[in-house]
């Protein structure tokens, strides 16, 4: 077994449309541990989705491009996997929750066929009697009684179908499950319990996650790791305690927090981050959050240094730095 | 398969059953409207006032319209359709000939068709923007806009009248050697395929990128199932909804279509057999033939919705 579950460096991706040149992810970098929970927070078009894609290797065929950088999961070298080694892992060892569960099942199979399909992909010698069964509890395990597998989807609510999507994902008991967003679509009182479902199966089967997430909130009550994107890199990593309530914080993170309305004062409006996140056609040479950044000086037109301002907390940043 | 889709196919067969009353309905009054008699036509111009009264009796033309359309229907359910007065034959037994030539080119046209159509398809949604993709785009457009008679007289003219491979025209049946029959309907089955080819392949082709697309595609690469199951499992069985739709409207199309190719190559099908009917005013035969085409077409579209039902559960609801 590897020291570690997953480990993103210096990576790169661009998506290369007829148009323009997108650089949608610029030197990420990020490792996990075996059965740990990261939140992975930052705006929309931070590059998210396109590194938990990049993970999977299910960037948009001829489009996402990684140019540089390397992924390891679980000792394999993903970026330089055959593809048929690749599509062993998948959904084995790592799965993925997509970020609108109500379109992420087949209309026209049943949910326990498509739930069937992937435990049997990855166990071929399990007998038709095992497979059966092992569907069963799975469902059962995510709240949905095992004698629904042959109905439809359209045949259950929201909630139900999220349930499914993540037995689904869980089945054949992966190492690292990488959740996009998998409660923005679903009503605010669902939106707890599937986290809380999520939460407690990944417990029990000691499964690592990605959470990817736009809710500090959320994060907080669910991830022992935090890592911030900005810009397609991450410029704040650290345990969720140095995260939630410390000082040293990253700029934009800091930002980030006063854009949370608090209850206790009345505030007239929204506090919110001025400017907006840079054009991701263009290279940028310093630092990114830059021209955002009331602390911002002439050193961020160079790139900042990874600052450990204390043990196991990372922030990238001048303001840092010696 | 499960009582709501029995349910669902009852229904459609009930329907089926009164469009095909209503069209019954609807060309035997327009035949009535259509001017000249067949007894005339069939006597000719030297027939006695005599002749044409007593023909016109027997044939029983001289009663109400509705006394003749009640007893035409009541016919059919005892299985007879009446007698053609310029062939002097049951009606039943030259229509079911005629059909029989008709289907044995529709079928392999049919055939053709779907099988190239959907392979064409697939391939082109997947290479999509290559050379291929251009290039069966391409000739879809040409398939779908050539006139059929125009395309037919082209192919008459390469392979029958320059190369001399292939006889011009006219049929022989399958029962009298395989090779004489194949060499009479090929090229009326490519023209009868052509149309369909070219709408199928387009309708596949933009199917299969609509739901290359899809949420649920993504799920499935995710779970790590071969590109094959992916495309049939996933895809194809979601792209096959529009596809149906259109290979089920064709079909019928093709049936009631194949006048003008049977008309190019002098085929005795059902549909010369519909113009020399008309011609000759031979009203019962016309509707009679109708009947038969809106039957088939009918049955075509009950195919149609039992398949929908089968591959899509969501239509077994309503
Ligand atoms: N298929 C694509 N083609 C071109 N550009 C893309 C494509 N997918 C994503 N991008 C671009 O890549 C950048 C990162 O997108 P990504 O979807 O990874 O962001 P995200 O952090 O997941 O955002 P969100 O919170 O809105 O989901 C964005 O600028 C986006 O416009
Ligand atoms: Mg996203």
């Amino acid at each position: 077994m590897a020291d570690k579950l997953l480990e993103i460096k210096d990576l790169n991706i661009t998506y290369n449309t007829e148009i323009t040149t997108v650089y949608a992810v610029n030197g990420m970098s990020l490792s996990l541990e075996y059965g740990e929970t990261l939140g992975l927070v930052g705006e929309t078009g931070a590059g998210k989705t396109t590194t938990c894609l990049s993970v999977m290797r299910l960037l948009p065929e001829g489009i996402g491009e990684v140019t540089n950088g390397s992924i390891i999961l679980d000792g394999n070298d993903m970026l330089n996997l055959s593809e048929d080694k690749v599509r062993e892992l998948r959904g084995n060892i790592v799965s993925m929750i997509f970020q609108d569960p109500m379109s992420s099942l087949n209309p026209v199979m049943t949910v326990g066929d498509q739930i069937l399909e992937v435990l049997k992909e990855h166990n071929k010698d399990m007998s038709k009697a095992d497979l059966d069964k092992a569907v069963d509890d799975m469902m059962e395990l995510v709240g949905i009684p095992a004698n629904r597998k042959n109905e439809y989807p359209h045949e259950f609510s929201g909630g139900m179908k999220q349930r499914i999507v993540i037995a689904i994902a869980l089945v054949c008991e992966p190492k690292l499950i990488l959740a996009d967003e998998p409660t923005t679509a679903l009503d605010v009182t669902i939106q707890a319990q599937m986290l809380g479902l999520i939460n407690d199966l990944q417990k029990r089967l000691n499964t690592a996650m990605i959470l990817v997430t736009h809710d500090l909130g959320v994060v907080a009550q669910t991830c022992e790791k935090v890592a911030v994107m900005y810009a397609g890199e991450v410029i704040e990593f650290g345990k969720a305690e140095h995260i939630f309530g410390a000082e040293n914080l990253h700029p934009y993170t800091k930002g980030l927090f006063d854009a949370i309305p608090k209850l206790d004062e009345d505030t007239e409006r929204l506090v919110t981050i001025d400017g907006m996140i840079p054009d991701p056609t263009q290279v940028i040479k310093g630092c990114r959050f830059a021209e955002r950044c009331k602390f911002a000086t002439d050193k961020c037109k160079v790139a900042p240094p990874v600052v450990e301002v204390e043990p196991g907390h990372l922030v990238k940043c001048h303001r840092y730095g010696k | 398969m499960n009582k709501k889709l029995l349910k669902m196919i009852g229904r459609r067969i009930v329907q089926s059953v009164i469009v095909i009353f209503i069209v019954t309905l609807i060309v035997f009054l327009l035949n009535q409207m259509v001017p000249g008699d067949p007894i005339v036509n069939f006597l000719g111009p030297n027939a006695t006032e005599e002749q044409i009264e007593y023909y016109t009796q027997l044939f029983g033309y001289d009663q109400p319209v509705l006394v003749q359309y009640f007893k035409w229907i009541q016919g059919l359910f005892r299985g007879e359709m009446g007698r053609s007065v310029a062939l002097q034959m049951e009606i039943s037994d030259i229509l079911f000939e005629r059909l029989k030539v008709t289907l044995s080119m529709v079928f392999p046209a049919f055939i053709l068709a779907v099988a190239l159509g959907v392979t064409l398809g697939i391939t082109a949604a997947k290479k999509r923007g290559s050379i291929f993709d251009s290039v069966i785009s391409f000739f879809a457009n040409i398939g779908m806009s050539m006139p059929m008679f125009w395309f037919g007289m082209i192919l008459i003219l390469i392979f029958a009248l320059k190369l001399g491979i292939l006889p011009t025209s006219g049929f022989t049946a399958f029962s009298e050697g395989a090779g004489e029959w194949a060499s009479h309907i090929i090229l009326p089955v490519i023209v009868l395929a052509m149309g369909p080819l070219a709408q199928f392949t387009r309708q596949t082709r933009s199917s299969m990128l609509e739901v290359i697309r899809q949420d649920y595609v993504m799920t499935a690469r995710a779970k790590g199932i071969s590109q094959k199951a992916i495309t049939f499992k996933h895809q194809l069985r979601n792209a096959f909804i529009p596809i149906i739709t259109v290979m089920g409207m064709s079909l019928g199309g093709m049936i009631g279509g194949t006048v003008l190719v049977e008309s190019i190559f002098v085929v005795p099908g059902l549909g010369t057999l519909m113009i020399s009917s008309i011609k000759s005013r031979d009203f019962m035969v016309v509707q009679n033939g109708v009947l038969v085409i809106a039957i088939a077409v009918a049955l075509c579209n009950l195919i149609v919705d039992i398949l929908y039902g089968v591959i899509d559960p969501r239509i077994r609801n309503d």
